[in-house]
């Protein structure tokens, strides 16, 4: 059933492991029905034929309800397996795949693809219950009981047995061929939900604009409309879809009604016992009930066989090539030789020469979308040049491992990210296991610890998601601190004052002064401020140096 | 509750539930039937004939089910798509007059990432709840006062073996895994939340310390999740063995009691096989009753949440008896003070600002200063606490909302860009504004470069994620400037420009002969032709 990511996903040991339990469970089951409707029949027989009160038969009866507790005890223990087998995988794949997002870098990670990732890791390792927590024991019960109970049939009376193995492949014969208009059926379904989803979310969104603009009711006469379209749509589809479960349905209850005529009839004329017939009868929809469960369970495994097939992408993605050399110590010589980058066919950076010497101040300018953010990328180790070198000491930074070298870097960026742990937590991301002590120097040199020891715990003050309670001049300075606390040699800023009103930029301005003195500092800036801390300017437009400035010379200090 | 049924009530639902008890009422005749025509055919009648009414029964009752269960399917999932609509409709009704001002800032984003999720849930109503609850109803009572017609003890037992499967069971373990329930949604959303933690602070944690921290953190939670789901597997096995069990008391009871009256001769011979599969076949009437029971909660909390949606006063309604539109357009403030609720300062106090017919304004001061407040408190988005706002002399509470809004056009400062087309989010600004307007409006904005791509008519992507945050600023102010309103409120409408575009942009509206209020925090860029006023200074 499963082909693809779906069965590279059950071929793993732990899924593999619990295919042998259920199968075992299934042989186990099978006989215990065998001993239930063995005495059930056994009851009517002595009941009917022999005209027997109850009272004297009270054995099989409870013979009957022990068989048939086991079986339930049986059922139960399935799924347990099931939901502790699928909820360790989820777990080791999660694990797995988070691993991953550093190795592949923030490239692979930015923009629309953060949202996708998250919903990957989240919500499409969620879907995968479907197929190890449900499709697999289904199918392995479907592959186990069906047969025994047919060969069982088989043995019990050859004509209603040949009935169950030509009936059984037929309805399954139907089902993958009906299964195609499911998988397409069940995609639909849930693309018409998603856009449906989205449209409305999009709506409310800009609700605030339609309001202002006073388009709010057309657009709920838009929402009605794109409902009702979609709805007539996904009911086309699921009128062919739905026949899965009809085929299914009407060969399960067909052959139950061909197997009671033929074995009635029979009866009639002699050929069979009560006892026998009646063992026949009950053991017919049991062939059938755990096919009909595995059409439930096909579903769920549907489900989740294109989150699979996402999960393994991701897992499979060529992680980029990782250095091995050690940054080199004390403070390097930076320089872009000839550097192109491309985004596709665009070339972001086209043939940049820039020279960083040690304890050089750049300040790089140029209008919006010129190539600066790329080359902030390339100085962190976040992107590979297609075409020349950054060299750091006379080594081509590809060549170093990139932990090595980032820990050597600090970077301030426009709106720096921020853990919602503690503050300090916050700061110790700059130098994992910092003293307290020197956390709170850090805060000091960053201008925050006055901040910091006004919030209700000081620095263990949590910061929450996204760090609501500080204002973007605190964030920048938190960042400062994180810069502060570690020993870096080159230290990147982009635009640290971009969101900042005047009085804050100077005060995050001096600490940046600070924070320069015994290392190479590149910024990224449209602002003229933060110029004078610079000793040379560097301005780029369309990807290319166009005025490398003279150390000294751009902006008076 | 009522909100949910008055959602998805109906005849539809009502014909899905009918087929639905159907559907399971076949399948337990078919059982009978067929245990009745064995019976009866090992008691060598002197003809078949006297089966045949038995075999078509069983033929009867096998087509019929499969039959009735697909109409049932299509029925259920017509009714669930139609309450999807009207979920969303009812919905986008109640938001609209608490729109703007509910909607923007932090707490307007947890809003609509509430409603989302609470739309989701009353999406499964019918199919998961509603349908599942009436067949069990319904088929369950035919099904008991079938059984009694036979054995009015067996009925007994079957009734109360259906409410302890369809009732007790489900209640009890919905009981018992609360605390399970609880602690999985708790892991559920740390693990997301770190994970996006990880995948949006990635540069950060990888200058940082290479991800350790985050991915220490994720370890915990994930653990964590795994233990909640554990511990609801174990639950999943109670409930399971009672699913599979609790029919074979039923069954055995049916026996046994038939089986008495049939030994005792009260009951004919044909009836203990059949009375007893009957039982058996019963059973399914409260099979999907276990997954309605986990889902009511949702739904409920769902619903309420959605209605009390309706009960929140809109921070600003249309007056009784609106004056009409003045002739003039010059917007005052005076002595306008705002506070919002549960904040502990005003956002505004004792303001007084004069912004003439075609006067260029624009707003300076500090983060919080209350810069994006007076364009509120302009756009009528919310009303003053203390003094007021004329529009051409008239107070704003006096002129209907629509009217206020259609002299007014704003650009807030999060751009608002619908997923769709350049053509469709600029005519938002003016709906019958021809390409060439359009066209020259996105040069005078610097975004010429987007006629070539995606083109007037490309798509944007969804909330026009394939534009740059800056191109999205532009693109809401290009609306504001193709509308023909005579005031243009702008939010920060540089925030994202370089030095040149920024001149550029702010030449452009300077040049505009309408009245311009704009928030900005870059006052260098301002030239003679504005008037700056800082909301930081103190005489103001």
């Amino acid at each position: 059933m499963a082909r693809g990511p779906a069965a590279r996903l059950l071929s793993l040991p732990a899924p593999r492991r619990l295919a042998v339990v259920c199968g075992v469970l299934g042989l186990l089951t099978w006989a215990l029905l065998v001993v239930q409707w063995a005495l059930v029949a056994a009851f009517v027989t002595a009941v009917v034929e022999d005209g027997r009160t109850p009272g004297t038969l009270a054995g099989l009866l409870a013979g009957v309800l022990a068989a048939w507790g086991a079986r339930a005890a049986v059922a139960g223990v399935r799924d347990r397996a099931a939901a502790r087998t699928s909820a360790r995988v989820r777990r080791t794949l999660r694990a797995t795949l988070l691993r991953r997002l550093p190795v592949l870098g923030p490239a692979a990670v930015a923009g629309e693809r953060a949202g996708e990732l998250v919903t990957t890791v989240t919500e499409g390792v969620g879907r995968l219950d479907g197929v190890v927590g449900r499709l697999l024991p289904g199918a392995v019960t479907a592959a186990v009981v069906p047969p025994l109970v047919a060969a069982t049939v088989l043995v019990l009376d050859p004509a209603a047995g040949a009935l169950l193995l030509l009936t059984g492949p037929l309805v399954l014969l139907f089902l993958w061929l009906t299964g195609t208009l499911a998988a397409r059926a069940s995609r639909a379904q849930w693309e018409t939900l998603a856009r449906l989803g989205a449209a409305l979310v999009d709506t409310l969104r800009v609700l605030p604009t339609l309001v202002a603009y006073g388009r709010a009711r057309g657009s709920a006469r838009w929402l009605a409309d794109v409902s009702e379209a979609h709805r007539r749509s996904t009911l086309r589809l699921l009128r062919t879809a739905f026949l899965n479960g009809f085929v299914l349905e009407f060969g399960a209850v067909l052959c139950t009604a061909l197997v009671a005529v033929t074995v009635g009839v029979r009866l009639f004329e002699g050929e069979l016992t009560l006892q026998r017939a009646l063992l026949v009868l009950l053991l017919t929809p049991e062939f059938f009930a755990p096919l009909r469960a595995l059409g439930a369970d096909r579903h769920a495994g549907l489900e989740g066989a294109p989150a699979a097939e996402r999960v393994f992408a991701l897992l499979d993605a060529p992680a980029p090539h990782r250095g091995t050399r050690p940054a080199p110590a004390g403070v390097p010589h930076v320089e872009l030789r000839g550097v192109t980058l491309r985004y596709g066919e665009r070339a972001a950076l086209d043939g940049v020469h820039l020279d960083l010497p040690p304890l050089s101040r750049t300040a790089l300018v140029g209008p919006s979308g010129a190539g600066k953010s790329s080359l902030v990328r390339l100085l962190l180790g976040f992107a590979v040049p297609d075409e020349g070198s950054v060299l750091v000491g006379g080594v081509r930074l590809a060549e170093i491992d990139p932990d090595s070298w980032r820990a050597r870097v600090a970077y301030v960026p426009e709106r720096p990210w921020l853990l919602p742990g503690s503050v300090a937590d916050n700061v110790r991301l700059g130098r994992p296991g910092a003293p307290d002590a020197d956390v709170e120097e850090a805060l000091a040199r960053a201008g925050l610890l006055d901040v910091v020891r006004r919030l209700p715990e000081g620095v263990r003050t949590p910061l929450g998601e996204d760090a609501a309670r500080l204002s973007g001049g605190e964030r920048v300075r938190l960042a400062l601190a994180r810069a502060f606390v570690r020993d870096a040699a080159l230290l990147v800023l982009d635009e640290p004052t971009g969101q900042l009103d005047e009085a804050t930029e100077a005060a995050v301005l001096a600490a940046l002064d600070e924070l320069a003195a015994g290392r190479t500092v590149v910024t990224v800036t449209h602002r003229t401020a933060p110029l004078a801390l610079h000793d040379r300017v560097v301005v780029i437009e369309d990807g290319a140096v166009v005025d490398g400035g003279v150390r000294g010379a751009a902006v008076p200090r | 509750m009522r909100e949910v049924l008055a959602l998805a009530g109906g005849p539809r639902a009502a014909l899905a539930v009918v087929l639905g008890a159907l559907t399971v009422l076949s399948g337990a005749a078919l059982l009978a039937t067929s245990g009745a025509l064995i019976t009866g055919a090992a008691q060598r009648p002197s003809t078949l004939l006297v089966l045949m009414p038995l075999i078509t029964g069983v033929r009867l009752f096998g087509v019929a089910r499969a039959a009735l269960r697909y109409a049932e399917r299509l029925v259920t999932h017509d009714v669930s798509l139609r309450v999807v609509a009207r979920v969303r409709g009812r919905l986008l009704e109640r938001l609209t007059p608490l729109a703007p001002a509910a909607l923007t800032g932090a707490r307007g984003g947890e809003l609509l990432s509430r409603v989302r999720t609470d739309v989701d849930e009353l999406q499964g109503v019918v199919a998961r709840l509603l349908v599942p609850a009436g067949v069990a109803v319904l088929a369950g009572g035919a099904a008991v006062g079938l059984t009694a017609l036979v054995s009015p003890a067996t009925a007994g037992v079957l009734a109360v073996l259906l409410l302890v499967l369809g009732v007790a069971v489900p209640a009890a373990a919905a009981r018992a895994g609360r605390r399970a329930a609880v602690a999985a949604a708790l892991a559920d959303a740390d693990v997301a939340a770190d994970t996006l933690d990880l995948v949006r602070g990635l540069p950060d944690h990888l200058s940082g310390d290479g991800g350790a921290t985050a991915l220490r953190a994720l370890d915990e939670a994930l653990l964590r999740q795994e233990e909640a789901e554990r511990a609801r597997a174990r639950l999943t096995a109670v409930t399971t063995a009672c699913r599979e069990g609790v029919p074979g008391l039923g069954l055995v009871a049916a026996l046994w009691l038939v089986g008495a009256d049939v030994a005792a001769g009260t009951t004919g011979p044909l009836l203990l096989a059949a009375c007893a599969l009957g039982v058996l076949g019963a059973f399914e009437a409260v099979g999907g009753l276990g997954a309605a029971w986990s889902a009511a909660g949702g739904v409920r909390a769902a619903a309420e949440r959605v209605r009390a949606l309706g009960a929140l006063r809109p921070a600003v309604t249309d007056p009784e008896a609106p004056r009409p539109l003045p002739a003039g357009s010059g917007l005052r403030l005076e002595g306008v003070g705002l506070r919002y609720p549960g904040a502990a300062e005003a956002a505004v106090a004792g303001l007084d600002l004069a912004v003439p017919d075609g006067a260029k304004v624009a707003l300076t001061g500090r983060s919080g200063a209350g810069k994006s407040s007076v364009l509120a408190l302009a756009l009528r988005a919310r009303d003053p606490d203390t003094g007021r706002v004329t529009l051409g002399g008239t107070d704003l509470r006096d002129l209907a909302l629509d009217g206020v809004r259609s002299r007014l056009a704003w650009s807030a400062q999060a751009p608002q860009v619908l997923g769709g087309t350049l053509a469709g989010n600029l005519r938002l600004g003016r709906h019958d504004a021809p390409d060439e307007e359009l066209t020259a409006v996105l040069a005078d904005v610097g975004l010429a470069g987007l006629l070539a791509d995606p083109g007037l008519h490309g798509w944007l992507g969804e909330a026009g994620e394939r534009l740059s945050a800056g191109e999205r600023a532009r693109v809401s102010l290009a609306r504001a400037l193709l509308s023909r309103a005579d005031v243009l409120l702008l939010d920060e409408p540089t925030a994202h420009l370089d030095t040149a575009l920024s001149a550029r942009v702010l030449d452009r509206l300077a040049r505009d002969p309408r009245t311009v209020l704009l928030v900005t925090h870059d006052t260098a860029a301002l030239d003679a032709r504005w008037r700056v006023v800082d909301l930081d200074a103190p005489h103001r």
